[in-house]
């Protein structure tokens, strides 16, 4: 279990340095791991770190949880294999849960520390081999499900606001347009409101600072500020 | 080569999402094809930021498109990579593929896909 390879460490390194909302690869992990992500969502939890580790003949992810007050580690085991079987630990009981789950998941509850737990599907049936053939589909399927589920959440309105102000007119209408649609056909389905919008804030802050003529604007106002106050 | 002769690192990218996206090129997936591939998140003004300065260059053109009620009835700009776009983009492709020409550095190494 050793990440000892140079594009792997890096890979982990921008694993680790990412935030919830930037959970995507360039490799074919991606769409597993942004699924496993979209699951986890779905069980309240709140990815505050993940790191990747490859091995001979898998990946594993790390992925610490902040809502619970401790702050569980889990780890995920990714197979070569198809079928994406994967492992659940808890780093901080050192309880193991040796059962394998597939993707689109047979369902680990919160309690994977639990000991118990590990009785509850402790070996992968003929059935599930089956599954596993058609997980990719199924995995594509339940998340257009998401996709599909309609939404009546808003961008953050202060948000908007502020870049109604901010932005200068010529791209104003085309940048607010874009936020509000990777808002909610893309952050929300994959992510859920609340994350969506602290990322609308979060694109909101790194758009005022990194447009460039915006911020030649606020420049040349400070400029104009120094000037009249020092003549 | 001039002081514009080549393009920048994040200028590469956004002309290959040009590339990739062709004709669906605008600002919001071209954000989210940077983004899924390089796995960093990018912000939409630093997409249309480079887009308008590549714009002024002659690299890059737009139009203005359709208007959907997802998007709260603002319309979509439209990118398209123009000649001299296609020029430097080769340009400095060429040039990074001579930097690296018979280096053995053992840096780049391609990932195999996993469970796919």
């Amino acid at each position: 279990m050793t990440a000892s390879s140079p594009p792997s460490n890096r890979w982990g390194c921008e694993m680790a340095a990412q935030s919830p909302f930037k959970n995507s690869q360039s490799f074919a992990i991606r769409a597993q791991q942004r699924n496993l992500l979209s699951y986890i969502e779905s069980f309240d939890l709140l990815i505050k770190d993940a790191r990747v580790e490859q091995n001979s003949d898998s990946y594993e992810i790390h992925i610490i949880d902040v809502i619970t007050p401790i702050g569980t580690e889990y780890r995920v085991r990714l197979s070569n294999k198809p079928g994406h079987r994967f492992n659940f630990y808890d780093f901080r009981t050192q309880l193991q849960n040796e059962n394998q789950y597939t993707l689109p998941f047979d369902a680990p509850s919160r309690e994977v520390s639990n000991a118990n737990a590990s009785h509850k599907a402790n070996t992968t049936t003929k059935h599930d081999e089956e599954k596993q053939v058609g997980d990719e589909y199924s995995h594509k399927h339940t998340n257009n499900n998401i996709k599909n589920e309609k939404c009546n959440c808003e961008a953050p309105k202060n948000a908007k606001l502020i870049l109604t102000f901010l932005l200068p007119r010529k791209n104003r209408d085309y940048i607010l347009g874009d936020l509000d649609e990777d808002f909610l056909h893309n952050i929300i389905p994959d992510y859920g409101e609340k994350i969506a919008k602290r990322w609308y804030w979060f694109q909101t802050i790194r758009t005022i600072l990194e447009h460039n003529s915006l911020t030649a604007r606020i420049i040349n106002i400070i400029d104009a500020f120094k000037k009249s106050n020092g003549s | 080569m001039g002081k514009d002769g080549y393009l920048g690192e994040f200028e590469m990218k956004v002309m290959m999402a040009l590339i990739r996206l062709g004709s669906n090129a605008y600002g919001m997936t071209i954000r989210r094809d940077i983004s899924e591939r390089t796995g960093r998140d990018v912000s939409i003004g630093a997409i249309y930021a480079t887009l308008d300065r590549m714009e002024r260059k002659g690299y890059v053109s737009s139009h203005k498109g359709e208007a959907t009620p997802e998007r709260g009835h603002r319309a979509k700009r439209y990118f398209k990579i123009e000649a001299p776009g296609k020029r430097i983009y080769a340009d400095s492709w060429n040039a990074l593929d001579n930097m690296r020409e018979g280096l053995d550095d053992g840096l780049v190494t391609t990932f195999e896909p996993v469970g796919v």
